[in-house]
């Protein structure tokens, strides 16, 4: 064993990971093996193996991480029974001349799924089975479609529910319902500006969202909305199956997943599309996507126990510390240091990792602890977008359809301006506080 | 002399006060032996999964761990018997059971010669008793028990099942919002100062308090077996000395703590309300037979340290009649 | 044949995603209509998650689904990815993936020694047979893995591809 100080350590793992992503070798091994090997190198073969292998198993009996099979289920349904090209078709058509509509109803999409959903992948994987095909092939631009996918997706980790808030809450010493409140504007807001943003490219540059051709542009007929609104039906009785069960208590979200794959099947079935292939497809490509999602997951789990164990996360505290020029600039610090942990590692890793030690100094720095705990979930929300280490391109790539075929660099592309808009939306939270403060405070009963 | 590291976790959250108090502990050690012995704490879950962390000091990951006995019902049955279950030990009982009256050596004698770990006079803090339920409903009588949908974990989630509630099993990071929207009327978690820190007075009104359902949820602290022979004797003393006072400091923290919850839970607007005797009766009653049933099946340390718990606790009564 | 094993395995591990659809919709059924919630529903639907990553792992593998940064590696000839994947396997596969497969071959015996139980409810479930079924899962990783590394080093050797 050789003594690596935790500076060491922390810089040849986060940079391990940046570099060695590039290989192109699937992303789970690499950063398991990242941590397998400074792990054996630092503290021997018994701690090392114990820590992956515990961290390993555990996650993959993990509660709130079963919303990405079931959700995937359900996406599959959906696609496969047509319901969903269905509804773009009729969307598109209803829109008409409206240019970028369809990357509008998706960011709409999105957000209400983010409402329902509180697991990363399961949202963004739900857009690229459904969204992102009908897109495409109406000649929209990959990666603008791509990186609004990405990032209306992601929306769903800081749009109630989310597992995010629901970790980081007890471990900041904060109320979870309190963090559900905070997140209620800041998601919308973010939201909104996605649509202001793809909606003023497209009218800038009309060939990234193509409005509908005019020789296919047809008179509005009663027809033409009636089929709109059968088109519209399947998926709102569907949001509602989903989004009902949660919200009227009936079942918290993974259960609620459940149902929403249930009430798929049925939907299929009373829309005279179910086969038992559709069954045997959405059961199989579940399979193949959420065994990768958490395979990253798991070993992204087992990277972090082998970086707290080398004491690389007091790295980071220090440095903290030794920064000059008052509180905004300590602020200023932290935010950069989750957004760079953010580019490298899973976001429960640095929960972990930050809670801990910024709790403490924002407080000492005379912080809302709500206020700030939710810039960091913000901002964490951001690094799921942020390259190399970044989850949502990853399902987005990993769930496309097989004929769309993006590559990573084109969903990049797309998703850095969204990144830009978030980095925005921080500034414009910093200056308004109470955008995220007004809410929990209209909740009854006091704070404290 | 070698300076000695050493690698402690607790069971975490971060906020949580046994976690607070391990970090604190870890602190003292390093400080007063001058750094022969340096104790890095670890929050519960940043090394090993959390409630994982005494296999990681058998495995020699972690060379000390506070956690839950409860936590290790995986390997050991009995493991539950000296946790938050209806008819523990409460308090200064459990911990000087724990001390003078064999307990410590009843659950080194639970994880066996091969477990390497072992626990310590003085290494268990009793925590102040749990909460009975947080509740959105009155409970004034069986009647109200019954098909109360109620998160319950552990044993006492199998006893309220036989006394007709219909317990939900709910992660407690997901109990704030189950209560929110409804999913579930009541529930357990753990002391009042925990919860209120939990925010819970937000998603319950009545706040039911009895020390019937889980009198003391004990933290202890474990240590590698070879870690520990390979500490010089003085050292020894100093960290089993500094256990047993961080220990007992925690929980006269916790009990003064619960004390000011109660008040800070009405002027919430929460009633903090005494649970029924008769509800108090039938769950103990149902206890003392699940547990009398489960110490016939169970191997026999089972009913080496159920016996020797109940027979302190009738013992510990009758002194403190 | 080491495909069709994989193929098995997904066909196999399918089945949970089915059965995860149905006792979740069962549990909120059960509970919200008939107020009796199960004991079991927790438990079972966390170890059918497991069974479907795990036996997912090598039928993903065999599909080429595990997520790869292909930044650089989509513009590289096929020979080139042949030796990406041929080294990558030694390197970030192999190594990792024997070890966790011989860790959960012995945390496995040792849940069946031990009778180790799940305590997330008291359900107390069996440990043993899910431990079984990831070590399994694994091994049928690392076999998709072998068979994939001997057909991509016959591709750089001979450059023509095996069977
Ligand atoms: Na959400
Ligand atoms: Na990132």
């Amino acid at each position: 064993m050789i003594e690596l100080s935790p500076e060491l350590v922390a810089i040849l793992m986060l940079g391990g990971v940046f570099v060695l992503a590039l290989s192109g070798f699937p992303i789970a091994f690499v950063i398991g093996s990242i941590a397998f090997f400074i792990g054996l190198v630092t503290f021997g073969t018994t701690t090392t193996f114990h820590i992956l292998y515990s961290r390993f198993y555990d996650l993959s009996l993990n509660y709130p991480y079963l919303a990405v099979p079931l959700f995937t289920f359900m996406g599959v349904v959906l696609q496969k029974s047509g319901i969903t090209k269905e509804l773009y078709q009729r969307l598109y058509e209803a829109l008409g001349s409206f240019r970028g509509g369809l990357l509008l109803v998706t960011i709409i999409f999105g957000t209400i799924l983010a409402a329902c959903l509180g697991v990363i992948a399961a949202s963004v994987t739900i857009l690229a089975l459904i969204a992102l095909s009908p897109m495409v092939s109406r000649g929209y631009d990959r990666s603008l479609a791509a990186g609004t996918i990405v990032a209306s997706g992601t929306l769903g980790i800081l749009i109630p529910p989310s597992i995010m808030l629901v970790v980081y809450a007890p471990q900041a010493g904060l109320s979870i319902g309190q963090m559900f409140m905070g997140a209620v504007f800041p998601g919308l807001i973010l939201s909104s500006l996605y649509i202001v943003y793809v909606v003023t490219r497209c009218q800038l540059n009309p060939s990234l969202g193509p409005p509908i051709p005019a020789e296919q542009m047809t008179p509005f007929t009663v027809d033409k909305v009636g089929k709109l609104l059968m088109a519209l039906v399947p998926p709102v009785a569907l949001m509602v199956a989903v989004l009902g069960t949660i919200f009227a208590g009936v079942a918290p979200p993974t259960e609620a997943a459940a149902v929403g794959s249930f009430a798929s099947i049925l939907l299929a079935v009373v829309y005279g599309k179910f086969s038992w292939g559709m069954i045997r497809d959405a059961s199989i490509e579940t399979l193949r996507v959420s065994a990768f999602v958490v395979l990253i997951a798991a070993l992204c789990y087992a990277f972090v126990g082998i970086f707290m164990n080398a004491g690389a996360g007091d790295v980071v505290a220090e440095m903290i510390l030794a920064v000059p020029g008052g509180r905004w600039a300590s602020f200023l610090v932290i935010m950069i240091i989750v957004f760079m942990l953010g580019m490298f590692i899973e976001w429960i890793g640095i929960v972990f990792i930050i809670v801990p030690i910024f709790s403490p100094i924002l407080a000492q720095l005379g912080f809302d602890p709500l206020w700030a705990g939710m810039m960091i979930c913000i901002n964490l929300q951001m690094a799921f977008q942020t390259p190399p280490m970044a989850m949502s391109i990853f399902v987005l790539k990993g769930a496309a359809p097989e004929e769309v075929g993006l590559t990573m660099g084109e969903i990049i592309r797309g998703v850095l301006p969204f990144v830009g808009i978030i980095v925005f939306s921080l500034i414009l939270f910093t200056l308004f506080p109470e955008i995220i403060t007004w809410l929990p405070a209209q909740m009854i009963g006091p704070s404290h | 002399a070698d300076k000695i590291t050493w690698r402690s976790s607790g069971h975490g959250p971060a906020s949580d006060p046994s976690q607070i108090y391990h970090d604190m502990l870890c602190k003292a050690i390093t400080k007063a032996s001058d750094g022969r012995l340096t104790v890095k704490p670890f929050v519960g879950g940043s090394i090993v999964p959390a409630y994982q962390e005494l296999d990681a000091v058998e495995q020699g990951v972690l060379q000390m761990a506070y956690t839950c006995p409860m936590y290790n019902l995986d390997k050991w049955p009995a493991a539950g018997l000296i946790s938050s279950r209806p008819g523990c030990l409460a308090g200064n009982a459990l911990r000087s059971w724990f001390d003078f009256a064999g307990g410590a050596d009843l659950m080194n004698k639970m994880m066996g010669d091969s477990y390497n770990a072992i626990t310590f006079p003085g290494a268990l803090s009793p925590l102040p008793p749990e909460v009975f339920f947080h509740s959105k409903v009155e409970l004034n009588s069986m009647d109200d028990v019954k098909g109360l949908k109620a998160r319950c974990m552990g044993d006492g989630g199998e006893i309220f099942k036989r006394l007709g509630a219909a317990t939900v099993i709910i992660p407690g990071g997901e109990l704030y919002e189950a209560m929110q929207r409804g999913t579930i009327d009541a529930f357990e978690y753990s002391t009042l100062a925990s919860n209120w820190k939990m925010h819970f007075n937000e998603v319950a009104k009545y706040v039911y308090v009895s020390p019937a359902r889980a009198p003391s949820d004990p933290q202890v602290f474990f240590v590698n077996k070879e870690a520990w022979a390979a500490l010089p004797e003085d050292l020894k003393e100093l960290v089993q000395g500094l256990v047993a006072r961080f220990t007992q400091d925690q929980h006269e923290y916790l009990e003064y703590e619960s004390i000011k919850a109660v008040e800070e839970f009405r002027a919430a607007g929460n009633e903090v309300r005494r649970v029924p005797d008769e509800i108090v009766a039938a769950l103990t009653a149902e206890a003392d037979t699940f547990y009398a049933e489960k110490s016939e099946k169970e191997s026999p340390i089972f009913k080496e340290i159920y016996d020797s718990m109940t027979s302190y606790r009738s013992a510990y009564e009758a002194a403190n009649a | 044949m080491i495909d069709r094993l994989s193929a098995l395995s997904g066909a196999v591990g399918k089945w949970f995603a089915v059965l995860l659809v149905l006792v979740g919709t069962f549990e909120t059924v059960s509970r919200h209509f008939f107020n009796a919630p199960t004991i079991w529903a927790y438990d079972s639907m966390c170890m059918a998650g497991g069974a479907i990553y795990l036996l997912g792992a090598s039928y993903t593998y065999m599909k080429d689904s595990h997520t790869r940064v292909d930044l650089l590696y989509s513009r590289c000839s096929d020979r080139t990815k042949a030796l990406i994947d041929v080294i990558g396997a030694a390197v970030f596969l192999f190594p990792l993936m024997i070890v966790m497969f011989q860790m959960s071959v012995t945390w496995a015996i040792r849940a069946w020694r031990i009778n180790e139980v799940m305590f997330n409810s008291f359900w107390y479930p069996p440990a043993a047979p899910y431990r079984t079924l990831f070590a399994i899962g694994l091994f049928l990783l690392l076999l998709q893995a072998a068979a994939k590394f001997a057909r991509d080093l016959y591709f750089l050797v001979r450059n023509e591809t095996l069977d």
